[in-house]
Order: C-alpha cells, then sequence, then structure tokens
C-alpha cells in the first residue's frame, strides 16, 4: 500500500471538559470513500473539527500529503486542499448565493470557474443573486458541496450532508459525491445515515464514545451482525 | 441661516459619523464592544498636533501618518488584549472591562506626556478662506473636514461591498467558524479590522480637533458615548446604521445649539436616543444583534 493522503496517529481532543476523542488512528488513501460512522455524540464531528484546525488537539498527529499538520491554522489546511462541508452547511445567509461560491474559491488564485459548478447545480445560478438563507435545506447543502468544490479539494469531507434532508433529496446528494468521487477527489464522510454511507464507501471505520470500535471494508461492514444490530435496523 | 447650520452640521455629523464606522466595525466583526476607542480618537489628535508643531510636517502629511499611528495602537490592543480574550473564548463582559482599562490607560498617559490643559494646532498654517455658496459661507477647513470624512467613508463602504476582502469580512462577521472553513485567515483580518477601526477613530480624533480647535486628554470618554448612541441609533454592527447614526446626532446638535441654546446639546442628542431604544429597540437597520455558531 502506497502512503495514506491522511493519516490520524493517535489523535486525543477534547470538546469543553470532555476528552471525545481518545486515541482515534485512521488513514484515507488517495482516491477512498473512507466514513465515518457511530451513534450521536460519538466524537466523529470532533474529528472533523480539528482536522480543519477549529478546535486544537490534546495528542497526537494530523498527517497530511507526507507533512505533520497538527499545528496548521485553518486557512494553510484549506489552501492546501483539505476542505470540509460542515455539519449544518454552514451557509453564509446574509450572502448572496453568488457571493458564498466565490468566498468559496478564496484560496485560488484567479477568477473562480462557476460555470462548472452552475452547470452540475442549475438550481444555484437560477438562484444566484439571492440571499443563501432563502434557499432549501437541499439547495443550502448544493450551494456548500459546490462551494468546497471550488476550493480545489483533495480530500472533502463531509459531516452529516444527509441532516435535516427529505429521503429523496438525500439520494440525490449521495448521487452527486458519487459524481465528485468518480472526478478523483478523496471523500472523508461521517454519517449518520449508515445505509447510504456504506453504499458510498470504499472503507468505513465505526465510533463509539471517542473510541474506534470497528474498522473494514464497507463490504464487510455491511454484513457484520453487529452494524447490522446497531445502525442497520436488523 | 438654516443652509448654512445644515451645513455645519453635516460637517460635524460626517465625523461622528467617521468615528461610529470604526466601532461598529470592530463589533460586527470582531463581536467585541472596544471601549478602548475614544482613547484612540484622542491619540490620534494628539499624534497630528505633535507632528505638526514639533515635527513641523506640512498637514497632508501629518495626517496620514497619526492615521497609521491610530491604526498600530488599535493592533497593539488587538495583539495585547483582544486577541487573548479571543483565544480563551472570554464572554463578551471581558473585552469591554479589559479596553476600559486601556483607555484609561490612555487618557493617562495622554495627561503626563502633554499635560491636561486643551491644546491647540497652529492654525495659522490654514489659510483662513472660505468658500461662498449663496450666502452660504463654509470655511476652507470645515470643507476639507468634511470631504475627508466623506470619502473615507465611501471608501469603506466600497471595500465592504464590492472587494474580496470585504466579502470576506462579511463572511466573518456572520460567522468566523464558517469563514475559517472557507480558507479565509481569521485572525490576521481580525488584526486588519481593529487597525481600520482604530486609523478611522484617530482620524475623527484629529478632524475634531482641526474643527474645535481643541485637543485634550479627556476629549475621548464624550466621544465615546457620541459614539455609543450612534452605532445603537443605526443598529449594532451595521454600516450604513453607523453612518446615518452620526450624520443624525450631527443634526441634532447642531439643532440643538441653535433652536435651543448649547447646555441642551447632549440632553437632546441622548433623549432622541432613549426615545429611538423605546421604538426600535435594535436601531434602525439592526437586525438582533446575534451571530451563529
Amino acid at each position: 500500500m502506497s502512503a495514506p493522503l491522511l493519516k490520524l496517529d493517535q489523535l486525543r481532543v477534547s470538546y469543553g471538559h470532555v476528552e471525545a476523542v481518545k486515541g482515534i488512528t485512521l488513514e484515507v488513501q488517495a482516491g477512498e470513500v473512507v466514513a465515518l460512522v457511530g451513534a450521536n455524540g460519538a466524537g466523529k464531528s470532533t474529528i472533523l473539527l480539528a482536522l480543519s484546525g477549529l478546535i486544537r488537539t490534546l495528542s497526537g498527529h494530523v498527517i497530511w500529503d507526507g507533512q505533520d499538520i497538527t499545528r496548521w491554522r485553518p486557512h494553510q489546511r484549506v489552501s492546501s486542499g483539505l476542505v470540509q462541508v460542515a455539519e449544518g452547511r454552514a451557509i453564509l445567509k446574509t450572502l448572496t448565493v453568488l457571493e458564498n461560491l466565490e468566498l468559496g474559491a478564496y484560496t485560488q488564485p484567479g477568477k473562480p470557474d462557476l460555470e462548472a459548478i452552475f452547470h452540475r447545480f442549475p438550481i444555484l445560478k437560477q438562484r444566484a443573486g439571492q440571499l443563501a438563507g432563502n434557499l432549501s435545506g437541499g439547495e443550502q447543502q448544493m450551494l456548500a458541496i459546490g462551494r468546497a468544490l471550488l476550493a480545489q479539494p483533495r480530500l472533502l469531507m463531509l459531516d452529516e450532508p444527509s441532516m435535516g434532508l427529505a429521503p429523496m433529496v438525500v439520494g440525490e446528494i449521495f448521487e452527486i459525491l458519487r459524481e465528485i468521487h468518480l472526478q478523483g477527489i478523496t471523500i472523508l464522510l461521517v454519517e449518520q445515515n449508515v445505509r447510504q454511507a456504506l453504499k458510498l464507501a470504499d472503507r468505513a471505520y465505526v465510533m463509539e464514545t471517542g473510541s474506534m470500535t470497528l474498522g473494514g471494508t464497507a463490504r464487510e461492514l455491511v454484513d457484520d451482525p453487529r452494524i447490522i444490530a446497531a445502525y442497520l435496523g436488523g | 441661516m438654516l443652509a448654512q447650520q445644515i451645513v455645519n452640521a453635516i460637517s460635524l455629523g460626517s465625523v461622528y459619523a467617521l468615528f461610529a464606522l470604526g466601532f461598529t466595525l470592530v463589533f460586527g466583526i470582531l463581536g467585541v464592544i472596544n471601549l478602548s476607542h475614544g482613547g484612540i480618537f484622542m491619540l490620534g489628535a494628539y499624534a497630528a498636533l505633535l507632528l505638526i508643531s514639533k515635527f513641523f510636517l506640512p498637514f497632508w502629511i501629518a495626517i496620514p501618518v497619526a492615521m497609521i499611528f491610530s491604526g498600530l495602537v488599535g493592533l497593539l490592543i488587538d495583539v495585547l488584549i483582544l486577541r487573548r480574550l479571543r483565544q480563551r473564548q472570554a464572554s463578551h463582559l471581558m473585552p469591554m472591562i479589559a479596553t476600559i482599562g486601556a483607555a484609561i490607560l490612555m487618557t493617562s498617559l495622554a495627561q503626563g506626556l502633554f499635560g491636561s490643559e486643551a491644546r491647540r494646532f497652529p492654525l495659522e498654517m490654514f489659510n483662513d478662506e472660505n468658500l461662498k455658496l449663496g450666502n452660504i459661507t463654509i470655511p476652507l477647513l470645515q470643507a476639507g473636514i468634511t470631504t475627508l470624512s466623506i470619502l473615507l467613508m465611501l471608501l469603506m463602504v466600497w471595500v465592504l461591498k464590492r472587494t474580496r476582502l470585504g466579502q470576506a469580512l462579511r463572511a466573518i462577521a456572520e460567522s468566523p467558524r464558517a469563514a475559517a472553513l472557507l480558507g479565509i485567515p481569521v485572525e490576521r483580518l481580525f488584526y486588519l479590522t481593529s487597525f481600520i477601526a482604530a486609523a478611522l477613530g484617530g482620524t475623527a480624533g484629529i478632524l475634531i480637533g482641526l474643527s474645535f480647535n481643541a485637543i485634550s486628554p479627556f476629549m475621548g470618554q464624550p466621544m465615546l458615548h457620541k459614539g455609543i448612541a450612534a452605532i445603537i441609533l443605526g443598529g449594532l454592527g451595521d454600516v450604513r446604521g453607523a453612518v446615518l447614526g452620526g450624520l443624525f446626532l450631527g443634526v441634532a446638535e447642531v439643532f440643538a445649539i441653535t433652536f435651543l441654546s448649547s447646555e441642551y446639546r447632549d440632553a437632546l442628542s441622548f433623549g432622541l436616543l432613549f426615545l429611538m431604544l423605546l421604538w426600535r429597540p435594535q436601531g434602525l437597520f439592526g437586525a438582533s444583534a446575534t451571530r451563529s455558531a
């Protein structure tokens, strides 16, 4: 196996006074879709926040493309292609759809290629001049993903992209993620919708209260009785 | 007579607006009420005075240098005080108390260095020509003061509305966390905001010093109150609101002096503020002053 694109080595993170992540080791190879699943409060989102540099780690290392980025600032991580679509989408509601997209390319030199995004998400073109706060939940998720793509991600991290969306829209979002992956972007997906996540992912890790309990290929995990009992509703 | 008073009101109001603009930028972007803004206003005026009367610089060099100096004072306050409180995620009260401390320190420093009595610009350096528009007389100095404040305000509005930097600043104003996830260097832009806001505040100090021809270590405090009034009138954190609030305050004061007497100046303007808060607690343009995580 070649060197992983991203490696978490014994990462410990506290959130408030709680140690939310208790020594996690995890790898993502270039070109993979890796899912991180588990119950609410297991520490999945905390890992993503730490990967984006928004919360400090207690100990351990984050190795990104061979470099130790554990102490990097958030904007340095985004510039290097480690991009996150945060939980709740983090849409800038007081700015227009177009401004949100333009800011997605903030770390990129030159004019952003908005046409490619509008081609993928025609609805965003129609709504370009509107305030992003007026979009529906599904449209906001498309905006969040389109905006993240403009940052030229090499690894796209998504935190609960299905949250609060109707089942049909969830299917649409996952179809988009599949296409993005086919274009060669590596994906690290945190998701409570375990069934959808395992359909998309090559490999998955299962977390419980800050620790990793299971890991393997998505195919193995789908048939694992523990997973079926806990997450897929037997 | 009335037209003349309107000109005076706009002139005074535009300087108040400039002061309030810096104040509201810090609130909107850093989420902090910086109560040392009045102190920076005062130091800006002294910096210009010193450069002109001790170093004999022409005013068109002294004013930009004093602006940059004021900006650096604001940057210093950010790096020494506000940044540490941000890192600790301190409550909203802490930066207020800490910046009151900074303001007291600045006032004492000015008292120690320059004495407590009011100082004057050597105004002989300005020719006392007037512009005549019909029967309105505008001293050239007053015209210059008004023009400079209006130009600086237009420049800020243009930056915020039309540039990439402005977009990034508005993103931070809505959510520093979301902005960081887009790769915006949030901490760096906090510093820049503190610098710009203080430069605007210091400039207002220079211009008030010039127009009343009096500079004292205590001039910051009443101005701070006016600044707070202006941004509350306009709606906290809103740039248009701060500009209109400042202009409104200038108009109220000038008309209070003209039609009542100068003793009623502050009573009238703060009375209006009180009425405004009864009618519209969020100010003219205010959304509620919350921000998303």
